[in-house]
């Protein structure tokens, strides 16, 4: 499946491989709109996005001036029905949601597999 | 992307005698599982691993961990990224 | 009973290599034990830090897919592992090396002491 972006009038496209158990990939920008999304069409799409962004950008706070540590690398969220991680790439948001069934293992490795795959395509958009 | 490991770990369980395996990362959170492995294992797979490799040779290979008891065996081997468990049943 | 609960936490936390604290708070925060660690970052144990998982799993609960059960962060020195144990919240603050695997099966251990404290937050 291949994943639409445009950002700052460049257009640019990824190849992203989907596979059963995640069911949504989105970018983000760091106000929390989405700019671009694979997977089933979903109307909440936006509105997870949103609050993706505000649960990243929260913890990302409260660690620079808690935990004196404002590099947050990864966050994983597990719900009753779901499990989402968020990772930075460039200066956008990650997101990844799969099924409650996937491990945290794989889809903390799949999310960094994915943002250093995504990291230089990106830079090259956060750039322009 | 997962689908090697999948099938790698279908292939393993399909050996003789092994009932259960089980792939963790380095922060002890499981990759996959395959058979009777129990999930709740993951954590102690990965630290008894970690464990292990400070007795060992530090220039050496990370050293195959045996456990044994009456109802089977477990083996555990950490590579790089990666901690593998075996589970055998007697 | 408190401090037969901090011993309890204490010996908890030393089972696992690089767990800095476990905190127990209400919905907002508030400690009700603690246990820390010489290594444990003090910030990240008063209220402005605590209460940002509560607020938060509020919040992921709206998306969709049921309601929060833990949020797990990686930042470049910690780990944060937060589960939500309604009315209580249970927080570990660890390295970011630390075994997540461990920590998380600590929770299953901890469900009777949440339980007890349960029933004596209820009482108020």
């Amino acid at each position: 499946m291949s994943l639409m972006c445009t950002s700052s009038g460049l257009l640019f496209r990824l190849r992203i491989r989907h596979s059963d158990n995640t069911k949504l990939k989105s970018l983000l920008n760091s106000e929390g709109s989405l700019l671009a999304f694979s997977g089933f069409p979903d109307k909440d799409a936006s509105a997870a996005g949103a609050i993706a962004s505000n649960i990243w950008t929260s913890f990302q706070k409260s660690g620079q001036y808690s935990l004196d540590d404002g590099k947050l690398n990864c966050v994983l969220v597990e719900c009753k029905l779901g499990k989402i991680a968020i990772t930075k790439v460039a200066n956008l948001l990650l997101c990844l949601c799969a099924k409650e069934t996937v491990s945290y293992g794989m889809l903390k490795t799949k999310i960094e597999a994915m943002a250093a795959y995504l990291e230089e395509p990106l830079s090259q958009v956060a750039s322009s | 992307m997962e689908r090697t490991l999948e099938m790698q770990l279908e292939e393993s369980i399909h050996n003789p005698g092994i009932t259960g395996v089980l792939c963790v990362d380095n922060n002890g959170l499981c990759l996959g599982a395959k058979g009777s492995a129990p999930l709740k294992a993951c954590g102690s797979i990965s630290a008894l691993a970690g464990q292990a490799a400070k007795l060992a040779n530090p220039n050496g290979p990370t050293p195959v961990i045996c456990l044994e008891s009456e109802h089977g065996i477990v083996l555990i081997k950490k590579t790089d990224k990666l901690t593998t468990a075996l589970f055998k049943s007697s | 009973m408190t401090e037969e609960l901090k011993t309890y936490l204490l010996k908890l936390m030393g089972t696992v290599e690089g767990l800095h604290a476990i905190a127990i708070t209400d919905r907002d925060g508030v400690v009700i034990v603690k246990v820390t660690g010489q290594m444990a970052p003090d910030p990240a144990l008063r209220p402005p830090f605590l209460s940002v998982f509560g607020v938060m799993a509020e919040q992921a609960s709206k998306m969709g897919i049921g309601s929060n059960k833990r949020i797990i962060n990686y930042y470049s020195t910690y780990q944060t592992v937060q589960v939500n144990h309604h009315p209580l919240l249970l927080h570990f603050i660890a390295d970011k090396n630390a075994n997540t695997g461990l920590i998380l099966e600590l929770e299953n251990e901890l469900a009777d002491v949440l339980k007890e404290i349960n029933k004596v937050v209820g009482m108020m």
